[in-house]
């Protein structure tokens, strides 16, 4: 946190909000840094933000990294160029733990996050073929060869 | 160190398996479950729709659910604006040997300087070529071809050479004496509808009584594929490979009547009525001089100056006459590898070349796009494509490999459109 020795105080310093995981670990969030989430947003604005917020589709793992995303992208004075590289050490992970982000920031309506880890998903699929990218995320409801090779065959623009 | 209100609990990428209680939490909470199926479909539909079009279109190759997503109105609504903003221009060039046309493609042309320019050009063949082997180029728009069978019949297909789909709109009128056909074809996103515009010019009447044309005018969609008549058109349309589409309407130019001048004629995409646009005030438009071409959303128009100069005039205002202005002007410049242009009427090989030919005022310089870093994409004597840098006033041949000798070039950015 950035130490706020700085004049500007918002008028109601440091509100603190409480998080509570699906396996019942509990994170305090700056009210500030919660705000970029939507849906916590208006259960700030409904005044439904004073006891612990229950997120049961969350677990204390990816809530933790939700919490620090957060953090960070609310602290003031940090230049655009390190924050780009903080986030691209953010999403450095497991697909299984971008995928966990993913539907974390889908809950919770952040959408720098979503955006962040789609991009990331997204960038992880560009220029594989269907069979690296099957690899890559497990897939199992594939195609049969045969089918797969049929529309290879009639096609030479996008394969070759 | 940012995370003094994380609880500490970092442990890098591990899929941790066991996530503490593992009663009462719904499927998705555990992070060991969460697969790409898990995600929702408009997330996926996100994430498929930032893919480049070769990558999206191999998608739906995946799996069964990918395949069903890639037809997903929504998906196709998302990557639309993506793909048009990421610039990533193909060309494909129309070439016209005797009885049988060539189509090739080169893929992503955009501007990145310098050495990435030397690249393949691939033929493709459609696939009613054994149909219409010998065919003309009527224009490109939102992923799709639009070719004319240049035999007796002129059917008109549409194409997406992506997806290797097509329609064909036949011909069923009793073409008398032919002088010329011109077309029109484009997508309009309001409509969701690519329409394909026919206007087919008799040799009797035509020039006749004054100048003005006679013409029997057709309109067809993809939604609505029967041809329709509309009014005939008075305007003599000068063909073009490309029309371009700006304000949802198709652009043409013609002669006045006074038979000099160039005026642009536009055919509106939903009420389908022609329309004068109004061309720049101070500027002799001559039309042995002019075509049009669409640049950052404007209707443009290039012309050839007296001195030589291609000089790129920019209607900023759809439709005001004032905000037509200049902003490119380029000095006469003959690419290397073309000593002598005029050659390219003596090879016998090109002597029924329509594409050579067709123009009665040919121009030696078409303007086909900007591209992503403001360069403009200028084609030479129907043989070389060139890259103009307007802020060092730089020219800079394009390296292609395996284009045919002569061709007729337009802009195409693939999408994977269903018909």
């Amino acid at each position: 946190m950035s130490s706020s020795s700085s004049s500007s105080l918002p008028p109601c310093p440091k509100k603190m909000i409480t998080l509570k995981s699906s396996d019942g670990e509990t994170f305090q969030i700056e009210e500030t840094a919660a705000l970029q989430s939507k849906t916590l947003e208006n259960m700030i604005d409904e005044n439904c933000a004073s006891t612990p917020i229950p997120l049961r589709s969350i677990n204390g793992k990816i809530l933790a990294k939700v919490v620090e995303f957060c953090n960070k992208h609310a602290e003031v004075g940090v230049d655009a160029e390190s924050l780009h590289a903080w986030d691209a050490e953010f999403v450095n992970v497991e697909y299984t733990t971008l995928f966990d982000y993913i539907l974390a920031a889908n809950f919770l309506e952040i959408p720098t996050l979503l955006d962040l880890a789609s991009g990331v998903v997204g960038d992880m699929i560009k220029g594989k073929t269907p069979d690296e990218i099957r690899k890559m995320f497990n897939i199992n409801d594939a195609f049969s060869p045969e089918e797969e090779e049929e529309v290879r065959r009639a096609n030479q623009w996008a394969f070759e | 160190m940012e995370s003094e209100l994380g609880s500490g609990s970092q442990s890098n990428t591990g899929q941790s398996d066991h996530p503490g209680d593992h009663s009462r939490s719904p499927p998705q909470s555990q992070s060991h479950g969460a697969t790409i199926s898990t995600l929702p479909r408009e997330i996926v539909v996100d994430i498929l729709s930032r893919l480049h079009t070769p990558s999206l279109f191999r998608a739906q190759f995946v799996c069964r659910s990918w395949q069903a997503l890639a037809r997903d109105p929504l998906l196709l609504h998302l990557n639309r604006p993506r793909v048009a903003s990421s610039h990533d221009l193909s060309i494909v060039f129309h070439s016209d040997p005797p009885l049988r046309s060539q189509l090739y493609f080169v893929k992503d042309v955009s501007g990145d300087g310098g050495d990435g320019r030397n690249r393949p050009a691939s033929e493709f063949h459609p696939p009613f070529a054994a149909v219409a082997p010998d065919f003309d180029l009527v224009g490109s728009s939102e992923g799709l071809l639009c070719l004319a069978n240049a035999l007796s019949s002129h059917d008109v297909y549409v194409y997406n050479p992506l997806t290797v789909e097509y329609r064909e709109f036949p011909d069923l009128e009793d073409h008398q004496r032919i002088l010329k056909i011109v077309f029109g074809f484009g997508f309009d996103e309001i409509e969701n509808d690519y329409k394909v515009i026919k206007i087919v010019y008799p040799i009797i009447n035509h020039f006749i009584s004054r100048g003005v044309a006679h013409s029997k005018v057709q309109v067809c969609s993809l939604r609505n594929p029967k041809w329709r008549r509309l009014d005939h058109l008075t305007y003599s349309l000068e063909a073009t490979p490309s029309q371009p589409l700006v304000n949802r309407r198709l652009h043409w130019t013609t002669l006045t009547r006074s038979g000099v001048y160039v005026e642009i004629v536009s055919f509106d995409m939903s009420n389908e009525q022609f329309k004068n646009v109004p061309t720049p005030k101070c500027v002799p438009f001559l039309l042995t001089r002019c075509h049009l071409v669409e640049l950052g959303g404007c209707l443009s128009a290039a012309i050839l100056s007296v001195s030589g100069a291609l000089e790129i005039w920019v209607m900023k205002e759809y439709g005001m006459q004032e905000s037509w202005i200049m902003d490119y002007s380029i000095g006469s410049y003959l690419p290397r590898d073309l000593h002598n242009p005029n050659n390219k009427f003596n090879d016998r090989s090109c002597k029924d070349s329509r594409i050579l030919t067709r123009r009665e005022y040919q121009i030696n310089v078409r303007v086909l796009a900007m591209l992503r870093n403001g360069e403009i994409l200028l084609e030479y004597y129907n043989r070389v494509l060139v890259c103009y840098d307007p802020n060092h006033d730089k020219a800079v041949n394009l390296m292609l490999e395996g284009l045919p000798k002569w061709f007729e070039s337009i802009v195409h950015v693939s999408n994977i459109n269903r018909m």
